[in-house]
């Protein structure tokens, strides 16, 4: 097979520079956790052998109930949405998930799923609108939002009939029971009411539409799933004070009204073996429930529980009151509403969002984004979900361990006089003696175990490894809390706040000058100085002066003789200084728009509007916008060639990378521009391409350089990734820049760029640069794939100067230049995620350790996935397969044989000095 | 679920009949079994992706284990990969059109109006191998090391430091003295001194000629040579 014989060719070409991880690594220097997304009620099945949930982020999932694992799951953003869909029970082992598709919100998508094992049964596309109702009674009945209604096998998820309702009718629900299909609609001027289809022939049984009341407002409908009766509620309009309820198990359906002790906001009803239970919550907040029995034709009271603040939930057959501290169980019968039991639990103390409970257990949602799933004995586990929806994510350094002198001792000892200097580091050193037997006993118990590792740390400390591999990654969340995650403990959480901006929404978090210091800012002004460390909030203020309507954009940084300014951008182009002081020079910056972007100087507390890029046609739009890392640094100011001569490095740090794309003529286009005086300093067109413009243009840009991707067709389907390396000159040793910082606003030379483009057999999401302690380290990059994966591309393989069509020469060699070849991805060991699933991730940020060659990297999006990752091999750590065992006794064996070769030379030596050496 | 497993290998075929919805469907499975007869198994979370300029369709090996099918897709010229943890596939072309459909076997970088060899349909696809993520670190091994051309030397080396004086034993002392004679004229400077070796010349990229320097190393070497002679 010539294409097999063809990969292990470029698997073999690219040995050298592919990194795969090290097996003895995985698992070690990585971590991810899988998450599901916000829970949504009505989309969550509870049994007693598992949790079945379609998340609001897509994801359909089950988890294990006893421990709140994920058994398996499957992100459906391609097929189905969360809204509208249903999730229930397809039998004893299997779920069915009706949802509108993404492509055509008249299209549902019906796919049944084996509980347990996680295998597709069967799907099904059907026309006719999005999933209204849905209803097993052996066979699946669904409603559509088109007025179709229809019988799809429960074996196949074939059509066996199909039924449409009349003209002037919208779909409410449906149910299916005993042979008949009840169709719940409202016509226009007969108000509420039900249509009875025949389950097994699809034709209407009776040629009436029964109304139940003319004037309806909500309308909601409790079915039995196989305990009680179908029970349709609904309340007449402006009406708090009553609920109508109607069984639809009976016959003959009645109307009955119910009329509560106190006025309620909202209700939720569920029916029992005897009757109907309804949880209110009160006007006030509280909550309380009446249960109701039916006989004879007639609801009749026959208990309630006391208004309280805690929320409560109907499970099959019995009531849950959930409060801050306790789990309560309440039997339901045609008597009474009777106390089983309380529990002590410790619950979050955020605000409950919902209860959903079975008949054992209840699933609590937390306002926070925690779910807690609670059976009456205790909380049986809880997950945190709010790390799916991260608005942004922040590496916090720690303080390293007994360090012996603290910044302020070395920088008195640089500066001070030199005997004072010395004296106070006489003492320093007199002090750390001190510390000499623990030393030595750390240090022997390390020689022994052998273990060079990174030395394990106290889980619950707050401080940093030797090699500085543990950082702790601060979230913060859409649901406003912030989330501290141990890097070297699998990503366990360290700290968290909930609601740190007291109901505000944050925007973006900022390291502030002080280094353990973070801002956390909300998008109406308010602002948290909080540690980054220990999760104290220290200060919480608004902006002054913050306008009317106003709402902060984005959070921007600027840089002023070693001082970090922390700045809010607002929609009204309002620029809000929030350390206070405001910079005394000026200081440029740039805000990119749909289709240009703007420049601005901010000069004496003024706010210029300086210039405009506009894209070359309207039909372009931005899809990305980079800069580079302010804190990458460069070491080397030229790239040395294999004859020792220097291109030199065009190093702008202003240097502004815009992608656009352009939806009607399927073309992409990147421009380079100096963000502070706009000037356009290269672009490059993709025109002809059939340009994916949807996924858009994914652009980082390194030290010198700007790689960027996008899907085309033509002239092969691929991602292509382009890179495109940036000289002072094409001329090697000139440099006309002469050593000197170059001004923006200078008149100098565009710089003379190269370029080569790479085609990636996958699609990718988006695109990260690693950045080393000291900018030694060469720089990775770190896409993350539409195939749930992370990969690792080296740069040095993304080379603008690699050979077309030749074979390197010997200065090129040197250079450590290969021949080049477009296609490279081609192998599994580029998957830096190994057998992760990493679904969903959509921003990567990354942060050097204490060692120069390793940087730590962190993807987020749905999923959360932490490795560490070496660009130019560990050249700084000892290897794992360093073998003390070994080096020890290779040591031994030479004394021993220089022990004994000792005599016999000297024997020789001897003897050749007396002469008798034949 | 066992049930489960019959019920649709039982009705697979009957799926593929009935289903009434107005697009194509394609069918398809995954071979399992390898070439030294061992079956392979495709665990629920293997993904088979359909893909063109415009549409994307995504589904799940079904619960037989191997079998997928796409329902609802529109006539296009699509790419069919596997998306497995376990397993690498190779990627199809599927080209679907009203009256039917064409499979070709594809690869990364090829010209898209270049078609490979043509596939059989309902779509077969067998995976290269086993998805290879990580590298393996090579322990200690003895053979190994006797493998390696630098020991092999030094051994060689050790060998005649023993075997050499029995040699020139054996020689006549008129020839031995012939050879000594030669070996110091022919020895090069820069090899015979490697501790005069200039290193940032070296790296400078100049080369590093026997010029400078050398002369004194060399009548150096050569002082020595005659010293461990006498």
């Amino acid at each position: 097979m010539h294409v097999r014989l063809l990969s292990l060719l470029l698997t073999l070409t690219f040995a050298t520079l592919v990194c795969g991880l090290f097996a003895d690594e995985a698992f070690v220097v990585d971590w991810h956790v899988a998450s599901i997304g916000s829970i949504d009620p009505s989309r969550a099945i509870l049994s007693p052998d598992s949790v079945a949930v379609f998340s609001d982020s897509s994801v359909l999932a089950s988890l294990d109930p006893g421990n709140g694992t994920v058994r398996w799951r499957y992100f459906l953003r391609e097929s189905a949405v969360p809204r509208p869909s249903l999730l229930l029970k397809l039998d004893s082992s299997a779920i069915l998930l009706a949802a509108a598709t993404p492509a055509d919100a008249a299209i549902t998508h019906i796919a049944a799923w084996i509980e347990d094992s996680g295998y597709l049964i069967w799907e099904a596309y059907l026309t006719g609108g999005a999933p209204v109702g849905v209803s097993v009674a052996g066979d699946v009945y669904i409603l559509q939002s088109g007025g179709k209604v229809r019988r799809v096998s429960h074996l196949t998820g074939s059509e066996v009939w199909e039924y449409s309702l009349p003209e002037g009718h919208s779909p409410v629900d449906i149910v299916a029971s005993k042979g008949k299909v009840l169709i719940i609609t409202r016509k226009q001027d007969s108000g509420l009411g039900y249509f009875t289809v025949n389950a097994e022939s699809g034709e209407m049984a009776s040629d009436r539409f029964v109304v139940v009341d003319k004037n309806a407002a909500a309308v909601s409908f409790s079915k039995s799933e196989g305990y009680g009766a179908d029970i349709l509620s609904w309340t007449a309009p402006g009406e708090t004070s009553t609920i109508m309820v109607a069984n639809l198990s009976d016959t003959t359906p009645s109307v009955h009204t119910i009329t509560p002790k106190h006025l309620y906001a909202s209700f939720s009803l569920a029916s029992t073996s005897t009757g109907v239970v309804v949880a209110f919550t009160g006007l006030d907040g509280k909550s309380w429930a009446e249960s109701y029995s039916s006989s004879r034709g007639k609801l009749t009271l026959v208990g309630s529980t006391d208004p309280t603040e805690s929320a409560s939930a109907v499970g099959a057959g019995k009531l849950f009151e959930i409060s801050k501290g306790s789990i309560s169980s309440f039997t339901l019968d045609s008597v009474d509403v009777n106390a089983e039991g309380t529990t002590e639990v410790s619950f979050p103390s955020s605000p409950i969002e919902f209860v959903t409970c079975s008949s054992s257990a209840c699933l609590v949602g937390y306002q926070n984004g925690e779910y807690v799933f609670s059976s009456t004995t205790g909380v049986t586990w809880t997950r945190d979900e709010s790390v799916t929806n991260v608005v942004s994510a922040i590496f916090m350094e720690l303080e390293e361990e007994g360090q012996t002198a603290s910044l302020g001792e070395v920088l008195f000892e640089e500066n001070a006089a030199p005997l004072q200097a010395y004296i106070h580091r006489v003492k320093r050193h007199w002090n750390a003696l001190a510390g000499l037997p623990q030393y030595l006993i750390s240090f022997f118990h390390r020689f022994l175990s052998g273990d060079y590792d990174a030395v394990p740390i106290d889980p619950n400390s707050t401080v940093s490894d030797t090699f500085g591999f543990r950082k702790f990654i601060v979230l913060a969340t859409t649901q406003g809390g912030l989330r501290a995650l141990d890097t070297a403990h699998a990503g366990a959480l360290a700290w968290k706040v909930d609601d740190v901006l007291q109901s505000d929404t944050i925007v973006g978090i900022v390291r502030s000058d002080a280094k353990d210091r973070l801002f956390v800012v909300g998008a109406f002004g308010s602002v948290a100085y909080v540690n980054g460390v220990t999760g104290k909030i220290i200060a919480l203020s608004k902006i002054a002066q913050f306008g009317l309507g106003d709402k902060v954009e984005s959070v921007i940084t600027f840089t002023d003789d070693g001082v970090q300014y922390v700045a809010a951008w607002t929609a009204h182009a309002q620029l809000h200084f929030l350390s206070g002081s405001t910079p005394s020079k000026p200081v440029y910056f740039s805000k990119a728009t749909e289709s240009a972007i703007v420049g601005f100087i901010y000069k004496e507390d003024r706010l210029i509007h300086t210039w405009k890029f506009t894209l070359p046609t309207s039909s372009y739009r931005i899809t990305s916008v980079a800069s580079r890392d302010p804190d990458d640094t460069t070491v080397s100011v030229g790239r040395v060639l294999g004859d020792r001569s220097v291109l030199y490095k065009y190093l702008n740090p202003h240097i502004l990378a815009v992608a656009a794309v352009d939806d009607a003529t399927k073309s992409a286009a990147l421009f380079l521009i100096d963000d502070v005086t706009g000037r356009l300093l290269y672009s490059s067109f993709h025109d002809d391409e059939v340009v994916d413009t949807a996924a858009g243009v994914k652009v980082v840009v390194g030290e010198h350089w700007v790689v960027y991707s996008y899907w085309s067709e033509l002239a092969t389907r691929g991602e292509k990734l382009v890179v495109l390396d940036l000289y002072e000159s094409d001329i090697r040793n000139v440099r006309w820049s002469e050593g000197q910082n170059f001004s923006s606003f200078a008149d100098t030379p565009l710089p003379f760029v190269q370029g080569r483009g790479y085609l990636f057999p996958e699609h990718i999401t988006s695109l990260a640069v690693s950045r080393s302690r000291f900018g030694i380290t060469n720089r990775d990059i770190i896409a993350t794939l539409d195939t749930a994966q992370v990969a690792l591309l080296r740069k040095r393989l993304l080379d603008a100067r690699r050979p077309i069509n030749r074979e390197p020469t010997n200065d090129e060699k040197e250079e450590g230049l290969v021949k080049y070849d477009a296609l490279i991805g081609n192998d599994k060991r580029f998957i830096v995620s190994h057998v992760y699933k990493v679904i969903g991730t959509e921003k990567t940020v990354c942060s050097p350790a204490h060692l120069e060659s390793t940087v730590l990297v962190f993807s987020y999006g749905l999923d959360l996935f932490f490795t560490r990752i070496t660009p130019s091999q560990p050249f700084d750590l000892l290897s794992k397969s360093f073998n003390k065992g070994q080096l020890l006794l290779t040591i031994f064996a030479l004394l021993v044989a220089v022990r004994f070769t000792g005599p016999m030379v000297r024997r020789k030596q001897l003897n050749m000095r007396w002469g008798t050496q034949k | 679920m066992l049930r489960w497993n019959i019920i649709v290998a039982a009705l697979f075929i009957l799926v593929i009949l009935v289903q009434t919805v107005s697009a194509h469907s394609l069918r398809g499975f995954l071979d399992s079994t390898v070439s030294n007869g061992r079956l392979l198994t495709f665990s629920p979370s293997t993904e088979v992706v359909l893909r063109s300029a415009e549409a994307k369709y995504k589904t799940y090996v079904r619960a037989d284990g191997t079998s997928f099918v796409f329902l609802n897709v529109t006539a296009g010229s699509y790419a069919l990969s596997v998306n497995s943890a376990e397993h690498v596939f190779p990627t199809l072309r599927v080209d679907v059109a009203t009256a039917d459909v064409e499979v070709f076997l594809t690869h990364p970088g090829n010209e898209w109006s270049f078609k490979g060899p043509r596939q059989p349909y309902p779509i077969e696809l067998r995976p290269f191998g086993p998805a290879v993520y990580y590298q393996y670190r090579e322990g200690f091994n003895v053979l190994k090391l006797f493998k390696n051309p630098m020991l092999m030397i030094s051994l060689l080396t050790l060998g005649m430091v023993f075997v050499l004086p029995k040699i020139m034993d054996s020689m006549d002392p008129e020839q031995l003295k012939e050879i000594q004679q030669e070996q110091a004229k022919s020895v090069p400077s820069a090899l015979a001194n490697p501790m005069n070796f200039d290193v940032a010349s070296y790296l400078a990229g100049k080369a590093s000629g026997p010029s400078s320097g050398s002369s004194a190393s060399h009548s150096k070497a050569a002082g020595s040579a005659r010293s461990r002679k006498s």
